[in-house]
C-alpha cells in the first residue's frame, strides 16, 4: 500500500493537485494499480540481458542535408499569446 | 579547536558549439532572433523524432579523452522527465546510467604542488529553451536554445576550498577553448556551474546535508557562494543542528544563498530509456581517429614551453593559461627570436594591461607582430626599457606602430658617450650636494642624478652607460 505522503509528492512532480477527500480515493486506486503492476516482477529475469531499445540494428547519425527549420509565423501560430516573436505565459517560477 | 574539511563537488553544463543542434539539423547559434531557429523536433511538437549528431558525439569523446576518461562503447539516451515551461516535451535528452564518458580527472596546481581532481562522469544531453521573466508577471519564451547540444561534467566532491575551486574551473576552461568545443563564456551561457557542497566535522565524524547552489553566473559568484555555504554549514555544526538537503539561489547582490526548493531525488525524474534514439555503437577506430586529430593541451604545451624556450615551470604554466595568450607569446617569440624577452614583456607589461583594463588579450590593441617590431629595438639597445615600455602604452592607446612613435618623437637611445658626458657634466654641476651625499654613502642621491639625467635627456640615455660613466666621474671628482 502505497502512502498518502508518496502520492502527495508524486502529484507534486506531477503538477496534480487534489482536496484532502479526494486524497483517500485516490491512493486507495494508486495502490490497485501498483499491485497490479507489481506482477511483472513474478517474471523470471534470470540471465536475461537488459534490453535498450527494440531494434536489432545499430543506431544511426543524422544526415546534414536535411533542414526543417520553420519560420516564425508558422512557430507561433497554435499559441493563444506571443510577443516580440516569443512565446508569452504567464510567469511560473519554483 | 574543531577541525571541518569542506567537500565541494562541481556540475557544470558546457555548450557544444556543433553547427547543428543535436537532435535536428536546426543552427546552433547565439543570438540569433527568438524562435527562428527552431523545428518540430525542437520545438517538441507530436511525432517529431530525434537523430544524433555525428559532431556534438565527437566534440563529447574529445572532452572525455581530454579529461582521461573512459569512452562507453555504445552510446544509450534517456529521458528526464520534469515539467517546466522551458522544457516543451516534458523531457530533456540525457543520459542516466551510460555516460558517454565515466572517469578521468583535471590536475590543479596548489602551493604545496599539484592536485587530482577527479570526475564521476561527462554526460551528453539537449539544453532547453531559454525564459525571460518580465517585470509585469508575464514570461517570455525562446527555443533557439532548445535541443542545443551540452555536455555535463559532474567532479567528485575532492574540491575542499574556493580557492580550489576557482582554479578547477579556471582549468576547465582553458582546456575546453584549447579543444575548441566551445566558447565557454559564462556571461552567455555556454559555461554553467552549480555547485554542491558539505562540511565534515572530523573529530566528531558528523556531516551536513549537501545543498545545491544555483544560478552562479561568474566564477566569483562560485567561490563567495563557497565561501558564504561553508560559513553556513559549519554554523549549524557547531550549533548541534544540521543543514537541509537543498537547492538554494546565489543572490549576486547580497552576496548571500537562499533556499530555492527541497532537492529532487534522482528518482523524481523517472529516468527510462530513449526509446526513439536506438543505441549506436562507437567503434574504437573512430575514438582513436578523434585521439589523433586532438589539438595541443595547456599541459602539453607548457611542458613544450619549457622545453623548446628554456622557460621555467612558472612563466610557462602563465603563458598557457590561455589560449590566445600562448598563441601570441609563440608568435611573438617566432618574430623576435628570443624566448625570454617575450615572455618577459608578455608577462609584465601585456597581462598588467589585461588586468588593469579587465580584457581579455582580443580586446587589447595589439598584435604580435607590433610588439615584435618595438622588442627589436629593445634588442638592438636603440630603445632603453623604460622608453620602450612608455611607447607600448602609447601604441596601446593610439594604435599607432613602434616605429612611427619612435620617429616621431626622436626616442632612439643615446648611447654616444661624448653626448653623456656632456649631460652629467652639467648635472653633476647643478646638483653638487646630491654629489657630496653620494660620497658620504647615501645611495639614494645616486637615484636622484640619474633621474636628472634622464630628465634633460627626455629618458633616451642609455642608463647603463650613463650610470657608469656617472659614478666614475664622481670618484675621479
Ligand atoms: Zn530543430
Amino acid at each position: 500500500m502505497i502512502s498518502k505522503e508518496e502520492v502527495k509528492n508524486i502529484a507534486e512532480i506531477a503538477k496534480l493537485k487534489f482536496g484532502e477527500d479526494e486524497l483517500e480515493a485516490f491512493t486507495e486506486k494508486f495502490s490497485l494499480v501498483l499491485d497490479f503492476v507489481h506482477n511483472i516482477n513474478k517474471v523470471d529475469t534470470e540471465g536475461i540481458e537488459p534490453c535498450y531499445g527494440i531494434s536489432e540494428e545499430n543506431g544511426f547519425f543524422k544526415e546534414l542535408e536535411e533542414e526543417q527549420t520553420l519560420d516564425r509565423e508558422e512557430v507561433l501560430k497554435n499559441t493563444t499569446e506571443s510577443e516580440y516573436g516569443y512565446f508569452k505565459i504567464l510567469k511560473v517560477v519554483e | 579547536m574543531m577541525s571541518y574539511k569542506t567537500l565541494v563537488g562541481l556540475e557544470i553544463h558546457v555548450e557544444l558549439m556543433t553547427e547543428r543542434k543535436m537532435f535536428c539539423n536546426c543552427k546552433n547559434e547565439f543570438g540569433a532572433m527568438p524562435n527562428t531557429n527552431v523545428c518540430p523536433v525542437c520545438l517538441g511538437l507530436p511525432g517529431a523524432l530525434p537523430v544524433m549528431d555525428k559532431e556534438a558525439v565527437e566534440y563529447a569523446i574529445m572532452a572525455g579523452l581530454a579529461f582521461n576518461c573512459e569512452i562507453e562503447k555504445t552510446i544509450i539516451m534517456d529521458r528526464k522527465s520534469y515539467f517546466y515551461p522551458d522544457l516543451t516535451k516534458g523531457y530533456q535528452i540525457s543520459q542516466s546510467d551510460f555516460p558517454l564518458c565515466k572517469g578521468g580527472f583535471l590536475e590543479i596546481d596548489l602551493d604545496e604542488g599539484p592536485k587530482k581532481i577527479r570526475l564521476e562522469r561527462i554526460h551528453i544531453e539537449e539544453d532547453t529553451g531559454k525564459q525571460i521573466h518580465t517585470e509585469n508577471g508575464t514570461t517570455l519564451l525562446d527555443f533557439n536554445r532548445s535541443g542545443v547540444p551540452l555536455i555535463e561534467i559532474v567532479t567528485k566532491p575532492d574540491i575542499n576550498s574556493s580557492e580550489e575551486a576557482r582554479l578547477f574551473l579556471e582549468k576547465l576552461k582553458n582546456t575546453i577553448k584549447y579543444l575548441g568545443v566551445s566558447d565557454v563564456k559564462m556571461e552567455e551561457g555556454s559555461l554553467r556551474c552549480d555547485v554542491n557542497i558539505n562540511v565534515i566535522d572530523e573529530e566528531r565524524n558528523i556531516r551536513t546535508n549537501i545543498s545545491e547552489i544555483k544560478n552562479l553566473n561568474s566564477f566569483k559568484s562560485v567561490v563567495k557562494a563557497i565561501e558564504y555555504e561553508q560559513k553556513r554549514h559549519i554554523e549549524a555544526l557547531e550549533n548541534g543542528s544540521n543543514t537541509d538537503k537543498e537547492t538554494r539561489r546565489f543572490n549576486e547582490l547580497t552576496g548571500e544563498t537562499i533556499l530555492m526548493r527541497k532537492k529532487f531525488q534522482a528518482s523524481d525524474y523517472r529516468y527510462q530509456f530513449e526509446a526513439d534514439l536506438t543505441p549506436i555503437e562507437i567503434k574504437e577506430e573512430w575514438i582513436n581517429e578523434i585521439r589523433t586529430a586532438m589539438p595541443e593541451l595547456p599541459d602539453q604545451k607548457k611542458r613544450r614551453f619549457m622545453k623548446d624556450y628554456k622557460l621555467n615551470e612558472y612563466d610557462a604554466s602563465i603563458l598557457t593559461q590561455s589560449k590566445e595568450l600562448s598563441f601570441f607569446y609563440e608568435e611573438l617569440t617566432d618574430l623576435v627570436n628570443d624566448a625570454k624577452l617575450a615572455a618577459n614583456w608578455v608577462m609584465t607589461d601585456v597581462l598588467r594591461r589585461l588586468k588593469e583594463e579587465d580584457k581579455e588579450l582580443s580586446q587589447l590593441n595589439l598584435t604580435p607582430k607590433a610588439l615584435a617590431e618595438l622588442l627589436d629595438y629593445v634588442k638592438s639597445g636603440k630603445v632603453n626599457n623604460n622608453t620602450a615600455k612608455k611607447v607600448l602604452r602609447e601604441m596601446l592607446e593610439t594604435g599607432e606602430s613602434a616605429k612611427n612613435i619612435i620617429d616621431k618623437q626622436g626616442l632612439i637611445q643615446i648611447n654616444d658617450e661624448e653626448e653623456l658626458s656632456r649631460v652629467i657634466d652639467e648635472v653633476i654641476k647643478d646638483n653638487q650636494q646630491s654629489v657630496e651625499d653620494f660620497k658620504n654613502g647615501k645611495d639614494r642621491a645616486l637615484g636622484y642624478l640619474m633621474g636628472q639625467i634622464m630628465k634633460k635627456t627626455k629618458g633616451k640615455a642609455n642608463p647603463n652607460t650613463a650610470n657608469k660613466m656617472l659614478i666614475d666621474k664622481i670618484n675621479k671628482n
